[in-house]
């Protein structure tokens, strides 16, 4: 098994997007598994913009809760690194632990479920009218952050991440039925709003 | 019953009129889709849906009661507030609310019932009924020590009681039941046309009883420690994996025998029950299984 | 053009939109350093990812969380203290010892870890329960302790047979639903409480 630094060579980032993308990611993982720091660090260096991507978009644009969900993911993958096999991607077992603690954190959140739509009057649908924002220009992703939680997480999980439909429901303990109403709402939801 | 109140936030926050009369009436007005919230303490809630854009709030309240009630069109909040929070007499409050309204009500020992609502419904009690009926979007309900009862086709359902009974008259596409001792019945049969997909039924002592159409490539899960499981099936049949640790499984819905489980302990039983096709699976630590097949 | 089309068209513009989204979104520079504090202070612990430290082992961590059961499982923790024999045992059942096969250890040890996780997030409940900062009346909170004191006895129930069984994964996710249910109610209880 090479050393730490034998790996840490070169530019991790580009290493693990090159032709020997995957023997150098390997490797790290392997480094890191044993309980080397520097390893995991070079993980998170390579992985962490596009784990934090999903996790801005789950939270809602909101970036402090963003920066949680991230942090919660890494911990939970040192923490989980014996039971990772490398029977999927690094990457994608890094987004099921970020959607893990979005989960995690929704149910221990005042809002109990996606379903509980407004605890205050801010969230309350329609309670920001855009009378009182006109020069607000909605972009997508100014839109999806204002979907209702369920339809932003499917259609991020969906439309952005490409996850099938009956992932998603396995993931969120869902019927794929409702997976399903909630990226067809997302999307109606969001050609309104851009189209407005 | 001593209950210590919150902080008066919530009436500091409202544009509110405090009603002083023992009978309450007022309406305010909502959009159809609007948000309706709903904090009593003790003694009776009933909501029904309706056609208009307003909610109007009838009934009485008691002793040393104050309803305080305002909002906007988009949202509208109301809340009960005792004098006499060790000792809070009961009120009854009758609330119409546009059908496609958004319910949030929470109370400690007050009855909860809605009727005719078909947007959200969010339910927390700690201790009183809840009894709910119709066509709901989703629902949420939750009790610590009260009784839950739903009846109609909800799109979605989450139920959790502790000590409770939960029972569910009708059928949803994706419905989770969860108690601790209390039982929990599932009777399908109430909406013949209806079929569940997914479901997840557990609890730790409660007995579950289930019927119910089951859509083909659904997904139920049966799981308790020590409550005893009743299944039937629909006639269509499942796939079945049963598994108890320590108790037993009698399956009368097909010739397949149960196996002894591991170290001679318990039973398993994996098979298929007319064409299949649904996937059932029901889990015990010692509660005994009985699976039929509806005739 | 039908509505049929212009809703197609407009599907496709936004899917479109949504292939442009960027994938990779620089976090916070800060984000790192509660990370790496963390897997430190897993380190100092003396634990290798996966590890549990000795004083995080559930018997020191179950006795505090009982506490708001306490009438009723006070045996339950006794039982489980006198079954810690020493660290790196798991709870030993009146039944016969533990056979561990070759390669089942880690199915227990993978557990040990959310065990402790999730006996930390019940402690964390209990502790708010308890502060006083949470109001529930007597009644309430004798029914809970009633809950809390059947979900142990089936915790002790089903660790007691996975000390005889320690590779049945069954029982494993068994007890992690138990747990589930544990934590839900602490959970439910102290927001239905707060608010």
């Amino acid at each position: 098994m090479p050393t730490t630094s034998a790996v840490l060579r070169h530019d991790p980032r580009v290493h693990l997007t090159g032709p020997s993308a995957h023997d150098a990611g390997d490797d790290l993982v392997a480094l890191a598994r044993s309980g080397d720091h520097a390893a995991f660090e070079q993980l998170y260096i390579a992985h962490s913009p596009r784990v934090f991507a999903l996790c801005l978009r789950l939270a809602g644009g909101n970036r402090v809760a963003a920066t949680a969900l991230l942090q919660d993911a890494f911990i939970a993958a040192w923490r989980g690194l014996p039971r990772f096999r490398g029977d999927a991607p690094f990457t994608s077992w890094l987004h099921r632990l970020a959607v893990n603690a979005m989960l995690q954190n929704a149910r221990s959140d005042k809002r109990r479920s996606a379903r509980v739509l407004f605890m205050d009057d801010s969230t309350i649908p329609g309670a920001e009218s855009r009378a009182d924002r006109p020069d607000i220009s909605m972009d997508l992703e100014d839109a999806i952050a204002r979907l209702p939680a369920g339809a932003r997480t499917a259609f991020v999980l969906h439309d952005i991440e490409g996850y099938q439909h009956n992932e998603i429901a396995e993931q969120l303990g869902v019927a794929v039925g409702t997976v399903k109403a909630q990226v067809h709402r997302a999307r109606g939801l969001l050609m309104k709003s851009l189209n407005r | 019953m001593r209950i210590r109140l919150a902080p008066a936030l919530l009436i500091l926050a409202l544009p509110h009129v405090a009603e002083a009369q023992t009978r309450v009436s007022r309406s305010l007005p909502l959009n159809p889709d609007g948000g309706v919230r709903i904090h009593a303490l003790v003694g009776t809630v009933t909501v029904r849906g309706w056609d208009r854009d307003s909610v109007t709030i009838r009934g009485s309240l008691g002793a040393g009661n104050r309803l305080h009630a305002g909002g906007g069109r988009a949202g509208v909040k109301m809340f009960v507030e005792s004098e006499n929070d060790l000792s809070p007499a009961a009120s009854t409050l009758e609330i119409m609310v546009p059908a496609r309204a958004k319910l949030w009500i929470k109370t400690a020992t007050a009855d909860v019932r809605v009727a005719g609502v078909t947007g959200s419904i969010d339910v927390y009690v700690i201790s009183g009924a809840i009894d709910i009926t119709g066509r709901a979007a989703d629902i949420n309900a939750e009790a610590i020590d009260g009784t839950i009862l739903i009846r109609g086709t909800p799109g979605w359902l989450r139920a959790k009681s502790a000590s409770g009974a939960v029972s569910f008259w009708g059928t949803s596409r994706d419905v989770t039941l969860s108690t601790v001792s209390g039982r929990i019945v599932v009777d399908g049969d109430a909406n013949p046309r209806g079929v569940f997909e997914r479901g997840r039924f557990e609890s730790v002592t409660g007995d579950i009883s289930f019927r119910g159409g089951i859509e083909r490539g659904a997904d139920l899960r049966f799981d308790t420690h020590a409550g005893a499981v009743d299944v039937t099936l629909p006639q269509r049949g499942a796939d079945l994996e049963v598994t108890t640790i320590s108790g037993t499984i009698q399956n009368g819905a097909s010739p397949a025998r149960p196996l002894a489980g591991r170290y001679g302990r318990g039973a398993e039983l994996k098979t298929t029950v007319g064409d299949g096709g649904a996937g059932v699976s029901i889990r015990t630590f010692r509660g005994a299984i009985n699976i039929r097949r509806a005739k | 053009m039908s509505d049929n089309m212009m809703d197609d068209a407009r599907l496709r513009a936004l899917k479109a939109m949504a292939d442009r989204l960027p994938r990779e979104i620089e976090p916070p520079a800060e984000a790192w350093d509660a990370v790496r504090a963390q897997i430190e202070r897993d380190g100092a612990a003396g634990r290798a990812p996966g590890d549990v430290a000795f004083w995080q082992r559930p018997g020191f961590l179950i006795a505090a969380s009982l506490l708001l059961a306490a009438g009723s499982s006070t045996a339950t923790f006794l039982a489980l203290r006198d079954r810690e024999a020493r660290p790196g045992t798991v709870a030993q059942s009146a039944g016969p010892a533990p056979v561990a096969a070759a390669g089942t250890v880690s199915t227990l040890a993978q557990f040990s870890g959310k065990e402790n996780d999730y006996l930390r997030r019940v402690n964390g409940l209990v502790a708010i329960l308890e502060s006083g900062n949470a109001a529930l009346a007597p009644e309430t909170i004798l029914k809970v302790r009633e809950s809390l004191a059947i979900i142990d006895a089936a915790i002790l129930e089903a660790r007691a047979a996975l000390a005889r069984d320690p590779a049945n994964r069954e029982l494993i996710e068994m007890l992690e639903s138990t747990y589930e249910k544990k934590l839900d109610l602490l959970q439910r209880t102290t927001e239905m409480a707060r608010s």
